[in-house]
């Protein structure tokens, strides 16, 4: 975990606001809630927290390092979504599995990680099978869709 | 009441007398053409024409043994599959271009894709005979391979493109702060998740690439570039005149693999044949 | 961590298992450009097979070719070509056969989709109706020239039902000789319409038909008033299309008619082919190449772009 900070964030699109004037600052391994109403930009702020958006003004550090224009995918943030947004031509397995494969983990380290990030969110069933008898993700009457979401965002 | 249910009941008879005589329709031409390709050859062309024609494999035999029936299935696999990867090749990172990301002249470029749809393949036929002629590719599988392809990346791009749109953005952001690339997003989530529609693209691009014929009748002048598309057209002229029967018969060779094919995919032909603007 | 089955969304940075290292700045030249370097190479790819063509086409369409031997003309060939009967013969058999074709094919396509849509077996009447497209153009032709011409059997047929008393010359009149590429044409590319216009008429809300009907419409009156409004969309995209191939008719005239009687069968293309490639002339055919594709462009900007952008939602 790291300290972030956001400073003087803005997000506008053409002329809808979607963020204005931000400035937060977490410290490492803090807890934090955005709460407000429907539109106010929660879903926008975090988007930009993990490199989705680019904001039109203003700074993110996350560490003291300015992360603006770094991608997404270096930025080693983890994001739960709204829709779950499981990848439906995998096992739930190769889900939980998917990032350390993009990271380049280590082979060896994967089953022991993808079992570890399932007892956390108490899918405990997934250690005990194996990998590829694991019910594919489009099976709609899974109850771990949620967790199995959470799950990919453990390591 | 009593009425009212006669009425149900002739309504039901009046559609099924419109589907049975559209069938009728549809299939009675099929079926006295595959008689024709089973019958005698003096049967064919007659005074009166023959309706119970004597059983015969004359045309298969000819079909197989007289005409190099084999190199025009070989040309037209070949040139159609290898037509099908070209335009895969193209189509999927252009059409993942045109669906996910937002840039200046997007709008442009794709409906520029989708009018190459609308050249008529006589207004080219003259210019591209001479390019072919000067790259050395005039009676080619290389040059049916490339013109096939030319006539179906816009088809294929636009279906690839309809099927892409609907996948959640969502999806795409997950993976990539999982970590992955653009690329790998589209290599290991994009691609096998539309993998029915690409299917669907590269059927029905085969599909037209088998029915093409101006092309193909000014590239091809012998058996090493003669499809079946226009080998058909070869059994004709000489002294014996149009060989119907070997004609039918091979008209039915390239239609059973068409044919089962299509009932496979039967549940995205609509959209495939819209280019993606209805969804079936 | 956050909750994630409720409000749902959740940042946090990583990681234990994660390999440590700095993060990357990649270059924001080649984001802006990846999207297109994605569609470049099929852009290429078609404006190598349509925009050298088209310059090609244009620039010949000024010479008088003789095999190799090119000879400026300046504007001659379209002076001639506006001049040549032969020429706006041919653009008015494509409107004709096209028009009536395409109308038929429209019309029975909606008929026999709107008492097949909600037929139980629509299964298999869907794949009975689509067996003629499934053939090759070019064996379709085969079997209609058997069937009008070399054969008989329309003929003979419509003699037995006591509908004429002799053999009809289907390719001594004008309209008769239309009337067989009208009919190879509709047997073929009705399914097409069919398929679509099936697809649209399912997909279309169930519960909106209901309440209609409790509002007392009549079947027709759906049909009229709820089913062919909402399909105007589809209809649109679906008739460009068909409308698209039907007017660059060639395989059936080739095989069929080869443009008898006196031309009158012949259509846009094949009058291009017949200029081209019987008669060698070259610089005469492109210019009428060009003057087609022109209208291409006209007709494309003005229908199919507003077609396919209504289709699409
Ligand atoms: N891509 C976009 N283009 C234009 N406007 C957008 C875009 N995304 C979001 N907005 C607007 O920005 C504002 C903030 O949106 P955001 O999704 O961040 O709200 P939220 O707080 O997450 O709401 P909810 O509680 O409903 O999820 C909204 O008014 C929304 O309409
Ligand atoms: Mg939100």
């Amino acid at each position: 975990m790291a300290q972030i900070e956001l400073v003087g964030i803005q997000k506008k699109w053409g002329a809808v606001w979607g963020v204005r004037d931000v400035n937060i600052d977490i410290s490492d391994e803090e807890f934090i809630v955005f709460l407000g109403p429907s539109g106010c930009g929660k879903t926008t702020t975090m988007r930009m927290i993990a490199g989705l958006e680019d904001p039109s003004e203003g700074e993110i550090r996350v560490g003291g390092e300015r992360m603006n224009d770094i991608d997404a995918r270096d930025r080693d943030a983890a994001m739960v979504f709204q829709g779950y947004a499981l990848y439906p031509n995998m096992s739930i397995y190769e889900n939980i599995r998917f990032p350390l494969r993009m990271r380049k983990v280590p082979k060896a380290e994967h089953d022991t990680l993808v079992r570890r990030a399932a007892d956390l969110v108490e899918m405990g069933i997934i250690s005990i099978v194996n990998p590829q008898l694991c019910p594919a993700v489009s099976d709609k009457e899974l109850p771990w869709h949620g967790r199995s979401c959470a799950a990919r965002k453990c390591f | 009441m009593a009425s009212q249910r006669r009425k149900k009941n002739e309504s039901h008879l009046f559609r099924y007398i419109i589907l049975g005589a559209w069938a009728l329709f549809c299939l009675v031409p099929v079926l006295w053409f595959l008689s024709i390709g089973l019958r005698p050859r003096t049967e064919i062309i007659t005074q009166q024409p023959i309706y119970w024609p004597h059983f015969s494999l004359d045309a298969w035999h000819m079909v197989w043994t007289d005409w190099p029936m084999g190199y025009y299935l070989r040309n037209s696999v070949v040139s159609i599959i290898g037509s099908v990867v070209i335009d895969l090749v193209l189509a999927i990172p252009a059409a993942y271009s045109l669906a996910r990301y937002t840039y200046r002249g997007r709008e442009d470029i794709g409906f520029y894709i989708l009018s190459t749809r609308m050249m008529a393949p006589a207004i080219v036929a003259i210019p591209i005979f001479f390019l072919f002629k000067n790259m050395d590719l005039l009676d080619t599988v290389w040059a049916l391979m490339i013109i096939y392809a030319a006539i179906n990346l816009s088809l294929i791009t636009w279906i690839i493109r309809s099927y892409m749109l609907d996948i959640p953005k969502e999806l795409e952001d997950a993976a990539r702060t999982d970590g992955a690339s653009d690329l790998r997003i589209l290599w290991e989530i994009i691609i096998p998740v539309i993998l029915p529609g690409i299917i669907t693209a590269g059927v029905i691009g085969a599909i037209f690439a088998i029915n093409e014929f101006l092309f193909t009748l000014l590239i091809a002048s012998t058996k090493s570039a003669y499809t079946m598309s226009v080998a058909l057209a070869n059994f004709t002229g000489g002294s014996d005149g149009v060989i119907y029967n070997a004609i039918a018969l091979v008209a039915f060779i390239a239609f059973v693999p068409v044919f089962l094919v299509v009932v496979a995919i039967q549940k995205h032909l609509s959209r495939g044949l819209t280019m993606g603007a209805v969804k079936g | 961590m956050t909750d994630t089955s409720m409000s749902g969304t959740g940042v946090a940075s990583a990681s234990p298992g994660m390999p440590d290292r700095h993060f990357k700045r990649r270059s924001k030249r080649l984001r802006v450009m990846f999207p297109y370097l994605l569609v470049t190479p099929a852009v290429a790819f078609l404006l190598m097979i349509t925009l050298y063509p088209g310059a090609y086409a244009i620039i010949q369409s000024l010479f008088y070719v003789k095999f190799a031997n090119w000879q400026f003309v300046g504007t001659e060939n379209y002076r001639d070509l506006f001049g040549d009967r032969e020429f706006w013969t041919a653009l008015w058999n494509t409107f004709v056969i096209g028009g009536v074709a395409l109308t038929l094919e429209c019309v029975l396509a909606l008929l026999i989709s709107f008492y097949a849509y909600r037929d139980p077996w629509i299964k298999g009447w869907r794949i009975i109706f689509l067996v003629p497209m499934l053939f090759m153009p070019s064996a379709v032709a085969f079997i209609w020239k058997l069937a009008f011409m070399d054969g008989r059997v329309i003929s003979d047929l419509l003699i037995r039902l006591g509908f004429i008393d002799n053999n009809i010359g289907w390719t001594s009149s004008i309209w008769l000789s239309r009337l067989t590429l009208i009919v190879a044409d509709v047997w073929q590319w009705t399914p097409f319409l069919f398929i679509i216009f099936v697809a649209a008429l399912q997909g279309q809300d169930e519960e909106v038909e209901e309440a209609a009907r409790l509002d007392g419409a009549g079947w027709a009156q759906i049909f009229w008033n709820i089913s062919l409004p909402m399909m105007r969309p589809v209809i649109a995209v679906a008739v460009v299309l068909r409308g698209i191939d039907i007017m660059t008719m060639f395989t059936n005239v080739y095989i069929m008619t080869q443009g008898t009687p006196g031309g009158t069968t012949e259509t846009i293309s094949y009058f291009i082919y017949r200029i081209g490639f019987k008669s060698f002339n070259f610089g005469y055919a492109s210019a009428a190449s060009v003057v087609m594709l022109i209208m291409t462009l006209i007709i494309a900007q003005l229908i199919v772009k507003r077609a396919f952008k209504s289709g699409k939602e």
